[in-house]
């Protein structure tokens, strides 16, 4: 596996607020991974088959892990990840998917598609910075890993 | 086929032909008895003489208003001499049998005019019966094709209800987790340079869109359970008693102590939702304390055959009154001020309702409430 694609987070999320909450939370976490933001359904799976603006591979590196909203527009965060779970390529790729409730309907219909984990987005925020973080920090730890 | 045919003067036949068919009957029936009974029930002449005028008045030929007594009469005495029912049948289909084979013999043209004047009346009914049972069914499938279609107008229904909660739910609590994002910012990085007073709306910001938070979450837990939602199979009950627990030890450090347990009690049951109303009871027990002081709480259980589990505290206790009221939803009682949405035992309700069980508040010999549910027919096994 290239070290390069290890690199990368894909954070899919629409919300600009949740985008900075997350991103701080996982620069908090001492994250130096790069990450990248898309911000609709659509162009995450464009993102993955490398289409259209993210043609060029340079662009659009392989990710180790994707954090996944599951509501985003055009198409949802469920059927990204049946995508991505059903390819052979992208289906051993890590996804945690983000939510703002606790629905079971949403966290086992998430298990039932592939998803790695979830992170429901919770109302104690400090909750959801020391997961964030402490899932920085094994990124982190897998990429080095992985590096030497 | 013929049209309806005058009725043949049936009783005037019989009455003219008397003893021919007397002979005839009597030889019917006793072909058909046994000798056992003709033995010991005595048939002769004067009994079938006594009985054929009853018949021969009777209702069968419809021509004597007082006949139907006279035949009762006759019947009742035979029945207290000790005569079975049973020979009375014997009797009685017989007489028809007799009737109708002497008006064939000495009438054929009577006797086929009757049988087609019947023959039509059958065919009449059974036209009639059709159009009857061909009505019946057009309206049972009528509906049918109704109850399919409101069933239809339901289920959708339901699904642009749970799709609607589904985007309300995650379109309310974005812009909330947006709040506590920015609120949980300025706590970490500005709270020591902020003034007492700053400090005070920042957390009451914070508690506030938390409680709206979990408002939310409770109200849509409670929209979408229901016994269809519930997923159930084998739980031991330590299980999630002890998760709920352990939940709660998270939230309220060492505040709330639990005393007893569930054993190896195993039901059917969904252990999400188990889970849930276990932790609304303890967290409701652990609220409504007397003064500050800690909660112990109390757990206990009996099988006769149902199963009884019983969660009782040292609170303050609910009154008589209040104790249904506290079931209904955002019902909070203002005697202690506690942080919560008033949904907590009414999502515990309906979790065990779910189950096709009962919850309900009682007194506690520990001071508190007795919180008693009962599970049916769900145990899978006891301790």
């Amino acid at each position: 596996m290239d070290y390069r694609q290890l690199e990368t987070i894909l954070l899919v999320e629409d919300n600009e607020d949740h985008i900075e909450h997350t991103m701080d939370a996982l620069h908090e976490g001492g994250l130096v991974n790069k990450i990248i933001v898309i911000k609709d359904g659509k162009s995450a799976l464009d993102y993955m088959y490398r289409r259209g603006e993210y043609q060029d591979p340079k662009q659009s590196p392989r990710p180790c892990l994707i954090l996944l909203d599951v509501k985003l527009p055009k198409m949802s965060g469920f059927e990204i990840l049946e995508t991505l779970k059903t390819d052979s390529e992208f289906k051993v790729i890590p996804v945690i998917l983000l939510t703002t409730t606790g629905n079971k309907e949403d966290i086992d219909r998430g298990a039932r598609l592939g998803a790695n984990d979830y992170i429901v987005k919770p109302v104690e925020f400090d909750n959801f910075m020391h997961k964030v973080k402490g899932l920085g920090k094994y990124w982190a730890l897998i990429s080095n890993l992985t590096d030497t | 086929m013929s049209g309806e045919k005058k009725e043949p003067g049936l009783s005037e036949f019989l009455l003219k032909h008397r003893q021919q068919f007397i002979q005839k009957w009597r030889g019917l029936v006793e072909g058909n008895l046994e000798d056992e009974i003709k033995n010991e029930y005595r048939f002769d002449t004067t009994d079938f003489n006594e009985l054929f005028s009853a018949y021969i008045d009777g209702s069968i030929l419809g021509n004597a208003s007082n006949s139907g007594e006279n035949e009762a009469h006759f019947v009742k005495q035979k029945i207290n001499q000790g005569w079975p029912l049973s020979i009375m049948s014997i009797i009685n289909i017989h007489f028809m049998a007799t009737a109708r084979e002497m008006v064939r013999a000495y009438y054929p043209d009577a006797f086929n005019a009757r049988m087609e004047y019947l023959e039509a009346l059958s065919e009449r009914v059974l036209h009639n019966e059709i159009v009857l049972f061909q009505s019946y069914e057009n309206y049972v499938s009528n509906l049918n094709t109704q109850l399919r279609e409101q069933a239809e107008t339901l289920t959708q229904k339901n699904t642009n209800l749970i799709e609607f909660i589904d985007l309300a739910t995650h379109q309310l609590q974005a812009p909330l987790w947006s709040i506590l994002g920015f609120t949980s910012k300025l706590q970490r990085k500005y709270y020591a340079t902020m003034q007492e007073q700053g400090r005070h709306y920042l957390n009451r910001i914070s508690a506030n869109v938390a409680e709206m938070h979990q408002l939310i979450e409770d109200m849509t837990a409670m929209l979408l359970i229901d016994q269809e939602s519930m997923k159930k199979h084998t739980v031991f009950l330590h299980d999630v008693l002890h998760e709920s627990i352990k939940r709660l030890h998270s939230e309220n450090d060492d505040k709330v102590s639990v005393i007893g347990d569930m054993d190896s009690l195993a039901i059917n049951g969904d252990p999400y939702h188990l889970r849930q109303c276990f932790y609304n009871i303890l967290k409701n027990s652990a609220q409504y304390t007397k003064n500050e002081k800690s909660a112990t709480i109390h757990i206990h259980y009996k099988i006769n055959p149902d199963l009884h589990l019983f969660f009782e505290d040292d609170g303050i206790g609910i009154a008589d009154e209040y104790r249904e009221l506290v079931f209904k939803p955002l019902e909070r009682l203002k005697e202690k001020e506690v942080v919560g949405t008033g949904m907590g035992l009414t999502l515990a309700r309906k979790i065990i309702i779910g189950h096709k069980g009962s919850i309900l508040l009682e007194d506690s010999i520990y001071g508190g409430v007795r919180v008693h549910i009962r599970f049916p027919h769900t145990i899978i096994k006891k301790p």
